[in-house]
């Protein structure tokens, strides 16, 4: 008898469990927001010694903030000062990786919003120029994609400009590509130096580092 | 020595008795497949995320799985009247630490080879970063012994003394951060005297500690070894680690009656 009672209990129980969990079905939890990035020192406590495991922590999280259980908040909707700021954190924690250039490329730099995506994006430019030059041997893709973006999305002249200096500098860098300055060309269209175009066209030292390029692109293709 | 031999098997057979080896090696091949999750949905360097991310959650099951166990069976022990029996044998009391401190760490290496084996298996990458990373977790396990059993013979009950192990375990890891703090200034207190104090308080802090912040890099995982320091170190600091929380557990029982 008592034990049939336990059952009873027991499977009533579950039922009340079913009941409120359908009850409880429309509420969800809030949309993640981003919150301000905690300090260096902060970061070493939530760390716990292992900062490779707490990079990646953070890079996961940062590609799924704002993601609140199946409803998305728009990349439009984000500050991007802010987005910056935690990119640069996770980078300082592991340098060697791509996972942060990959993020702010590819998920965050994807931002298509014609009313916003200039302004946004613009500042994941400036970020990217910033890292890419502190080494640009080994991230040259990063001023890569801050010279293209700013060529056909972001198209601020004061920036252009700034970019194209920073590739021309390296005209003298052993390590860094041949081809990067080249880049430098279109951004002085945007900032409409017109007279510095031609002058870099008709450069000798640009047209072989064009034709390099080309030789290069043409054994590859030919490679693949 | 065949007081050590009794105790090492004692051990086994009740670690066996608690499926200890199970939930331990369930865990790690739960934590294995929810890293594979996680690594899918990562946007790129996915088996960096994936081996990383199961490196830690592997580390967090060793060392909650240790501090449980070695703090439940050690109070048992002492509730079940066990410890009086075994002291009645020929066996001094810092033999009898030193055989419970042997048989735990027996069991602990025993139980913590799965984790690189299943971390190179699942990742297919058999590296001199995931060897270090293994050794490493096997000495760190060694101090999670001797400090689990420590708290478990000095307090007077098993949750104390997982939550005192654990609580004393995050401190030690959070070796760097003190290191930070001490360097940067507390910047807490306004008053130069009273940050000057809580400094001193900090520095002191990080002297005693041990560094198991050094212990089990992920970045090894993801680049090989590297770091500025190896195992010769973090032997170093087993070696140093454990002999002090022994003469403490020693010290302890000695001071107690059983």
């Amino acid at each position: 008898m008592a034990r049939a009672v336990i059952w009873f209990l027991l499977i009533a129980a579950l039922g009340v469990q079913i009941v409120l969990a359908g009850a409880l079905h429309g509420l969800r939890p809030a949309i993640d927001d981003m919150p301000p990035p905690p300090s260096p020192l902060a970061l070493k406590a939530v760390a716990l010694g292992d900062d490779q495991f707490l990079f990646r922590a953070v890079t996961q999280w940062l590609e799924n903030v704002g993601d609140g259980g199946g409803r998305l908040r728009p990349l439009r909707e984000f500050d991007y000062d802010r987005v910056t700021e935690w990119l640069r954190l996770a980078d300082a924690l592991d340098p060697r990786s791509d996972a942060v250039f990959m993020l702010g490329s590819t998920y965050y730099g994807a931002l298509t919003d014609p009313a916003t995506a200039a302004g946004k994006v613009g500042k994941l430019v400036v970020y990217f120029e910033q890292a890419g030059m502190a080494d640009p041997a080994a991230r040259w893709q990063w001023l890569s994609w801050a010279a293209t973006r700013t060529e056909h999305l972001v198209k601020d002249p004061v920036l252009a400009r700034r970019i194209a200096a920073d590739l021309l500098s390296l005209r003298t860098s052993p390590t860094a590509p041949p081809w990067l300055p080249l880049l430098a060309v279109p951004l002085l269209r945007v900032a409409g130096d017109d007279a510095e175009v031609q002058k870099l066209i008709n450069d000798p030292d640009m047209i072989q580092r064009r034709r390099d390029a080309l030789d290069k692109l043409r054994e590859n293709q030919e490679h693949h | 020595m065949s007081a050590l031999i009794a105790t090492v098997r004692y051990v086994l057979l009740t670690a066996y008795r608690d499926r200890l080896a199970l939930v331990i090696l369930a865990a790690q091949l739960t934590v294995l497949a929810g890293s594979e999750l996680v690594a899918t949905a990562a946007l790129s360097e996915n088996i960096a995320v994936g081996l990383v991310t199961a490196g830690a959650m592997m580390r967090a099951v060793m060392v909650l799985g240790l501090i449980t166990f070695v703090s439940f069976h050690a109070r048992r022990m002492e509730e079940t009247r066990e410890i009086e029996v075994i002291l009645t044998r020929p066996i001094s009391r810092p033999a009898f630490v030193l055989a419970y401190f042997a048989a735990y760490s027996g069991l602990a290496l025993l139980l913590a080879l799965p984790a690189g084996l299943l971390l190179g298996a699942g990742y297919g990458s058999w590296t001199a970063g995931l060897a270090e990373w293994q050794a490493s977790l096997m000495l760190e396990s060694l101090v999670l012994v001797a400090l689990s059993l420590f708290c478990a013979l000095s307090l007077g009950s098993a949750t104390a003394s997982v939550m005192a192990a654990s609580g004393l375990y995050l401190m030690c890891r959070l070796g760097a951060y003190f290191r930070a703090i001490s360097e940067q200034h507390t910047g807490m207190l306004d008053h130069p005297a009273a940050d000057k104090v809580a400094r001193l308080a900090i520095e002191i802090v990080s002297a005693l500690l041990p560094r198991l912040d050094l212990f089990g890099q992920g970045s090894w995982l993801v680049y090989g070894p590297g770091g500025g320091w190896g195992l010769g170190t973090l032997a170093a600091q087993t070696l140093v680690t454990v002999a002090v929380l022994l003469l403490a557990t020693i010290r302890d029982v000695n001071a107690r009656r059983f």
